[in-house]
């Protein structure tokens, strides 16, 4: 009998349409759990409180608990003793789980990466599977809203298909 | 008499001719330094502790033909900051001070997982910073990108 892999976390029967439906809806329901981990987290609370408004997109309902949680954000420096409690609060998400490399620490280990380190890990990608990565030291409000956007793209499969979409990209013809 | 001066007596009735230097001017960052070798640094350091001084913080050097622990005690009349310094081979175990103050323990750890420096008879020999399972010693000069590592007489001419 042939049997098929279904990888973990994928359901195991899928209806195309409802999929598609079912992703618009968690692009535009965004859940980040609250986690921050060096300076980047401010920008974070920066671009959920009132002025940059996260929540425009749905996105700005912060958990406090991972499993209530289907993004997150590592927002900071990933010290050593810190990656097993990365990985612990990842592995605690339910799928759909999406996550976002939140500035140049979380994207290559930043100003901390050099040769001899010894208390860094250099990537958030060396622990957790990441979507979207968003650079800066720390990145403005506006860029992570930019990787929220992004990874509302990569969810729906296309800014067309994204139709609760609140904003169009100014400078370039939709849908390229 | 003040305790600074009644550590510096003993010390120089306990250690041989040279082995205190004083450092009037704080230099040195110390009022005066003093080596000890390392089988009897335990009763040198009972003897600060019985005149008044405390052990306020531990630091390890590493050298190519020598590693060396300096031991930073502090004491308040008046208010002055002396130095014990042990030599010793890489290799050696060195008697911990944890029976004397609570708070080398602690001390020593972070010297032990910083340099690989082991002390003999310590109560509780874990890691203190870096991770449990981590099995290198990031201070060592051998560590990493080796950019300086020298006698000790080419540091302390």
């Amino acid at each position: 009998m042939a049997t098929s892999k279904v990888a973990p976390g994928e359901p195991v029967i899928k209806f195309a349409l409802l999929d598609d439906v079912l992703n618009l809806a968690r692009a535009n329901s965004l859940w980040p759990m609250t986690f921050g981990l060096a300076c980047c987290a401010i920008e974070m609370m920066a671009a959920g409180a009132s002025r940059f408004d996260l929540d425009r997109f749905g996105a700005g309902v912060f958990r406090p608990s991972p499993r209530q949680s289907d993004l997150m954000i590592v927002a900071g420096t990933i010290s050593r003793k810190m990656a097993p409690a990365i990985q612990m609060l990842w592995d605690q998400m339910p799928n759909p789980k999406w996550c976002i490399a939140m500035g140049n620490c979380a994207i290559s280990g930043g100003p901390f990466e050099y040769d001899g380190q010894y208390a860094i890990v250099p990537g958030a990608d060396l622990i957790v599977p990441v979507d979207i990565y968003v650079p800066g030291c720390p990145p403005r409000p506006e860029g992570l809203i930019q990787g929220f956007l992004a990874l509302e793209d990569k969810i729906t499969k296309g800014e067309n298909r994204n139709l609760l979409r609140r904003f169009r990209r100014t400078g370039r013809k939709s849908g390229s | 008499m003040m305790k600074r001066d009644l550590i510096l007596q003993k010390l120089r009735k306990l250690l041989p001719e040279g082995a205190v230097s004083e450092d009037e001017g704080y230099e040195s960052g110390v009022a005066f330094s003093a080596r000890v070798p390392v089988a009897r640094i335990v009763e040198i350091a009972s003897a600060c502790d019985h005149a008044g001084a405390y052990l306020e913080s531990m630091t390890g050097l590493d050298f190519e033909d020598t590693a060396e622990i300096v031991y930073h005690f502090h004491t308040y009349e008046p208010k002055s900051r002396f130095s014990l310094r042990v030599l010793f081979p890489h290799e050696e175990k060195i008697p911990t001070l944890s029976g004397i103050f609570s708070s080398a323990v602690w001390l020593e750890r972070e010297v032990r997982e910083f340099f690989g420096y082991v002390f003999a008879d310590h109560p509780d020999p874990r890691n203190l910073l870096l991770p449990e399972d981590a099995d290198f010693h990031p201070l060592r000069k051998t560590f990493g990108k080796i950019a300086a590592y020298r006698k000790r007489e080419e540091i302390y001419a």
